[in-house]
């Protein structure tokens, strides 16, 4: 694999009359932490259904992985992890069996030992024999954190992964990204939390109205703002701005 | 959001599959694996199952005793409504099936299986091949109910032929569950128009009026999905029931089946 885990090119995206994405670029590095921030209604989740190979583009190029995602979606999802906004996980199967079933769907015959293992590496392995209901908000983001390893990605997509959780759950999967990003993965995450992008990400992307807005690392990005002094400020600046002059 | 064609059955990637004999097999492995850790997530989930069977059971039991206060003589009406109760019991898999999806489709969990790398339409299939074999023990059990605690007549070579018949039967109703889900965003709705889709059908098609109807009734009634389960069904349950032929019931459903799961193919959506 190059240097670039995901490259988009002019990337373009409509539902009926509303442009959900109005040509969008940029990279990801092969091992970063890459942050997309923006509004309710930015485009981030359609910009990542396409990368994930859910949602076909309009327009544009993109390359997940060295491989085009509209002629190649299904090695793409072999290799990638998806964990989306919602936890999405099935009532009436224990953490254990779901994470036994996923790893199924990607052709990976896990062992029992396998599966214990891979809870554990999000602290859930206590929780193995209990259905969703039965786990807090925080467990249940885990879990899904859990579902998106069962393939052993090389690239993870989180959909503002953290969201609803308390401040002492959100340190907890912090943690595990960065166990992940240790370990040489590359993410992409999506979240409305800047002290998050702040704090986890290299580089984030700023993008609004199906636009981006800024892209650089969060210090460069509040350097180069007039008297800002934290990226939350850059973006409501950038942010608020934007969308009243559109 | 706005529905848009990303929502459907992706045909390039079913296509892609068919095209490639190894990537069939190893679709439907995936399938089946799929299907298996579903029949044993509702091994779990027992009590619903048992709620399915206790309509059926219930509508033998009161034909049971209905029959103890009436006259002695005459046709017994709980002899005449048993094989149509027993098709029932498959039919109702459809509505377990139709709420399974609607309750993913709201839950998000279509979207999680829409990221695995194995074509979603084959883990509906997986879903429904699931309900296909739940519905059938369900209807084996009422059949063991009527013989054991019904004193109903059921010869165990007879009643082998019935649960084949009674499979295709649950098929049937399982792609019609599949289309109403296709069509409805909540599962009360989509339970409204199966229920109010299938009572009538049942009615129509079993033995309660058949007799009684007037000729276009009876015209529209002899097509029915549940006439031609019934047909099947009758000649193997009903002692002096007299066989009319597989042919046309058998093709019949098949079509029904074909259709159904062809309607819901392409009105599928996974969010």
């Amino acid at each position: 694999m190059s240097g670039l885990a995901v490259q988009v090119e002019n990337l373009t995206k409509s539902y009926g009359t509303v442009k959900a994405v109005a040509g969008i670029s940029f990279e990801v590095r092969a091992g970063e932490i890459f942050g997309m921030l923006g509004p309710n209604g930015a485009g981030k989740s359609t910009t990542l259904s396409v990368l994930q190979g859910l949602r076909r583009a309009d327009g544009g190029e993109v390359n997940v992985l060295g491989l085009d995602v509209r002629s190649h979606a299904v090695q793409i999802k072999q290799r990638i992890g998806v964990q989306l906004q919602r936890t999405s996980l099935l009532p009436n199967l224990t953490a254990l069996a779901q994470v036994e079933l996923l790893a199924r769907l990607y052709g990976r015959a896990i062992s029992r030992r396998e599966a214990m293992k891979l809870l554990e590496r999000v602290s859930l392995d206590e929780k193995a024999g209990a259905l969703p209901s039965k786990l807090s908000g925080g467990q249940q983001q885990r879990l899904a954190l859990a579902l998106a390893l069962v393939n052993d990605p090389t690239l993870i997509f989180l959909d503002e992964p953290t969201a609803g959780l308390d401040p002492h759950a959100r340190r907890e999967v912090w943690n595990i990204f960065r166990r992940l990003h240790d370990e040489g993965r590359t993410i992409v995450m999506t979240t409305h939390y800047l002290e998050e992008a702040e704090t986890l990400c290299q580089r984030v992307a700023v993008i609004a109205h199906g636009k981006l807005l800024a892209m650089d690392t969060p210090q460069a990005i509040i350097n180069g703002a007039d008297g800002s002094a934290s990226l939350e400020e850059v973006y409501l600046q950038l942010t608020g701005r934007k969308v009243r002059e559109t | 959001m706005v529905d848009t064609k990303d929502e459907r059955v992706d045909m390039r990637e079913v296509m892609l599959v068919v095209q490639s004999p190894d990537r069939v097999s190893e679709v439907i492995r995936r399938t089946l694996q799929f299907t298996i850790a579903l029949l044993r997530a509702s091994l779990t989930d027992w009590m619903s199952s048992l709620i399915t069977l206790f309509v059926p059971l219930l509508i033998l039991s009161m034909f049971k005793i209905l029959e103890r206060s009436a006259a002695p003589g005459g046709t017994s009406r709980l002899n005449l409504v048993f094989p149509s109760v027993v098709g029932l019991t498959a039919m109702l898999g459809g509505q377990s099936v139709m709420t399974c999806l609607i309750s993913w489709r709201q839950q998000g969990f279509f979207q999680r299986l829409a990221c695995a790398p194995v074509p979603l339409g084959a883990l509906v299939v997986g879903a429904g091949l699931t309900q296909a074999v739940i519905s059938t023990i369900q209807a084996v059990v009422v059949i063991v109910f009527g013989g054991l605690a019904m004193g109903l007549p059921v010869d165990p070579v007879s009643a082998s032929a019935a649960t084949g018949i009674l499979i295709l039967c649950a098929v049937c109703f399982i792609a019609f569950g599949m289309l109403v889900a296709s069509l409805s965003n909540k599962a009360e709705n989509g339970g409204a128009v199966f229920m109010f889709t299938l009572l009538p059908m049942y009615f129509l098609g079993g033995e309660w009026f058949s007799n009684t109807l007037p000729p276009a009734l009876k015209a529209v009634a002899m097509w029915l999905p549940t006439t031609l389960s019934n047909a099947m069904l009758n000649p193997l349950m009903l002692p002096g029931a007299a066989q009319s032929g597989l042919l046309k019931p058998l093709s019949g459903l098949l079509i029904y089946i074909f259709t159904f799961a062809a309607l819901a193919a392409w009105r599928f959506r996974w969010e």
